[in-house]
């Protein structure tokens, strides 16, 4: 059923872009990146090496001027040790957690893996103040810059350095705007074990502030309900998010679990930025090793991995081509931390080149976990 | 001969009236007006960066309503491509549509080099007004690239939240164009000078469409504006320059 059904929604969004009475209403753009990448415990260690290709497309089908399509296609060819080795590594590549099953492995053979994913196939109907979209869309109601308690629908692991969009929500979202400045929005998501997230956001612009309030609930599991803010305190901006997990489901195992952030950004002169946020959770999750560096969707309220965590970032415009940032985490429960430099070069017009490097130490369960991640990455965008 | 000086003056005096009836604030009013439009304006326009050995252009475009509301789209490079910028009255929010997240700027963004350029925030989204957060003064009159031009010292108001002391500028007396201008820090240390060159009949407009930005630590160092389409006084709203249409803009 839900595999007819996307393959419905796929079938009349390429017969739209295709027909659509403007041709020139059809836009694309994306990327195309290399990416090499090695993972190892110490130098002296052995390698996990690993290379994807990686091409994404975003098409955008201008139907009328009411009604708009939108698809986000991620191609990604893997070669290497985790492909050879690691025998669940196709089947988590090609998994998909939407309702909707649009990940294909279409090729899996001993070296190599092939991928094609759909992480957006939506339409947009506007009607004056209002618009209702439908379809795989990503749902972002995030305020703060790291952890985002507030972003229910797609939460994601700050370590994925490979997917800048993150995974789409297939949802049906209403939004309304009663003004210039503010948003009332209904939406509903399905995920692939049918499970429902159904919330409504309230946000506004007051004293100088962005203040959000939501309610609804998450993975049929959680009651939720949820604050956030985005100001200012002289030249500090000043944002925050506090959400409220009570589940209902399975409320003789699970326990409430209350995520607050806090955080401020400054930009110096033209050229450094730095960012500071903090998280508390009552109820941090127990993560298992290789999780920690988890890719894909992540629920809101498994953000935390200890009590107390601590980020900071320091970003270095050297010249406009150039920029080198550092950042770092704190995780006191797990006597550990994270810590990742980077560097961003821009080669030619439409060119880039990174270097990237996460180094985590901590404690978990029971073990004490040394991990080095070095990426060396190309991007070509169109 | 006397007699006849005088009468030529007293001949002259008309052309010479209305020119200088103008006080350095309606001069600078009326070059600002000349870009801005009385009330609103559209514009397409490019921005180079230029440093010894590379360049970068970033395209965008650019709707105004007044000093308070201004909607900025970016077109190229193709990685910030859609992503747009919205000012109403002193709030600032981008939304970056690869990751669908409206992000409200904090005030020191403000001052920030607008996408990397010399160009600031406060240049591009017009926070400060150069007739309201300045007072005005005559210097005198010079020629520039061949144009006789009024010579005007700007003073920045001391309860003006902008981030330039003074400002020297030279308008053309016949088209009120910005020739030059010498943009002064706090504590009058020349910051970096503008020149304005292509002047071109756009919208029924005399303007110049090329403008040159040199930092004046850095001479080698600068970031040309080019205004590739204009238009002025478009009937536009203020529900225009809202978080909806940040969204979907084209």
């Amino acid at each position: 059923m839900q595999k007819i059904l996307s393959g419905m929604l796929l079938g009349w969004f390429i017969t739209w872009s295709l027909f659509a009475q403007e041709p020139r209403a059809v836009t694309m753009g994306g990327y195309v990146t290399a990416l090499q990448s090695a993972m190892f415990d110490s130098l002296s260690g052995p390698f996990v090496n690993e290379n994807v290709i990686h091409n994404r497309l975003n098409i955008e089908a201008v139907i009328s001027p009411k009604l708009t399509a939108a698809a986000g296609i991620r191609n990604r060819l893997f070669t290497g040790d985790r492909v050879r080795m690691d025998d669940v590594y196709a089947g988590m590549i090609g998994r998909d957690d939407g309702w909707a099953d649009m990940s294909w492995n279409l090729a899996e053979e001993q070296s190599l893996l092939l991928n094609t994913t759909i992480d957006r196939l939506s339409l947009n109907l506007n009607l004056g103040s209002a618009a209702i979209t439908l379809g795989r869309q990503r749902i972002n109601w995030g305020q703060t810059v790291v952890w985002n308690p507030n972003d229910i629908f797609n939460a994601y692991s700050f370590f994925d350095v490979d997917y800048m969009e993150r995974p789409g929500s297939d949802a049906l979202r209403i939004e309304y705007f009663p003004t210039a400045s503010s948003t009332v929005e209904l939406a509903v998501k399905a995920n692939h074990d049918n499970n429902i997230t159904a919330a409504a956001l309230f946000r506004f612009n007051k004293w100088g502030y962005d203040i959000q309030f939501l309610g609804g609930l998450v993975n049929s599991n959680d009651v939720v309900l949820g604050a956030g803010w985005s100001g200012a305190i002289s030249s500090f901006a000043f944002r925050g998010e506090i959400s409220w997990f009570e589940p209902y489901r399975h409320r003789n195992i699970e326990k409430s679990s209350v995520l607050a952030t806090l955080g401020t950004e400054k930009v110096f002169s033209d050229k450094f930025m730095a960012q500071l946020q903090f998280m508390y959770c009552n109820e941090p999750v127990d993560w298992a090793n290789d999780q920690f560096f988890h890719s894909g969707s992540l629920d809101a309220k498994e953000l935390a991995f200890s009590t107390f965590s601590a980020f900071g970032q320091f970003t270095w415009t050297l010249t406009p081509l150039l920029n080198v940032s550092a950042s770092a985490m704190w995780f006191p429960d797990l006597s550990g931390y994270y810590a990742g430099p980077s560097l961003n070069y821009s080669l030619a017009e439409n060119i880039d080149f990174s270097l990237l490097w996460q180094h985590v130490d901590a404690e978990m369960t029971d073990q004490r976990m040394r991990m080095n991640l070095g990426f060396l990455k190309l991007t070509y965008h169109f | 001969m006397k007699k006849l000086a005088f009468s030529l003056l007293l001949a002259m005096l008309p052309f010479m009236l209305p020119a200088q009836s103008l006080t350095a604030t309606e001069i600078v009013r009326k070059a600002d007006e000349k870009y801005n439009g009385e009330k609103s304006s559209y514009s397409v326009m490019s921005m180079t960066i230029v440093r010894p050995g590379w360049k970068r252009t970033l395209e965008f475009k650019n709707w105004t309503l007044g000093r308070e509301y201004a909607l900025t789209l970016i077109t190229v490079p193709a990685k910030e491509a859609g992503q747009s910028f919205l000012k109403r009255q002193n709030e600032m929010w981008s939304w970056n549509p690869a990751i669908s997240r409206l992000i409200k700027l904090p005030p020191s963004m403000m001052s920030q080099g607008w996408m990397g350029s010399d160009y600031t925030n406060d240049d591009i989204l017009r926070e400060s007004s150069l007739v309201k957060d300045y007072t005005h003064k005559l210097l005198g009159e010079e020629t520039l690239g061949g144009r006789l031009c009024y010579k005007i010292l700007m003073t920045a108001r001391e309860e003006a939240a902008i981030v330039w002391g003074k400002q020297i500028r030279w308008i053309d007396k016949k088209e009120f164009l910005v020739m030059k201008a010498e943009l002064y820090d706090e504590d009058g240390y020349l910051v970096r000078t503008e020149t304005g060159s292509g002047i071109k009949a756009m919208d029924g407009r005399t303007i110049t469409t090329l403008i040159e930005l040199v930092p004046e630590d850095e001479p080698d160092n600068k970031t040309m504006l080019e205004i590739k389409e204009i238009r002025f006084n478009q009937p536009v709203e203020e529900s225009f320059f809202s978080q909806q249409n940040m969204k979907k803009v084209r």
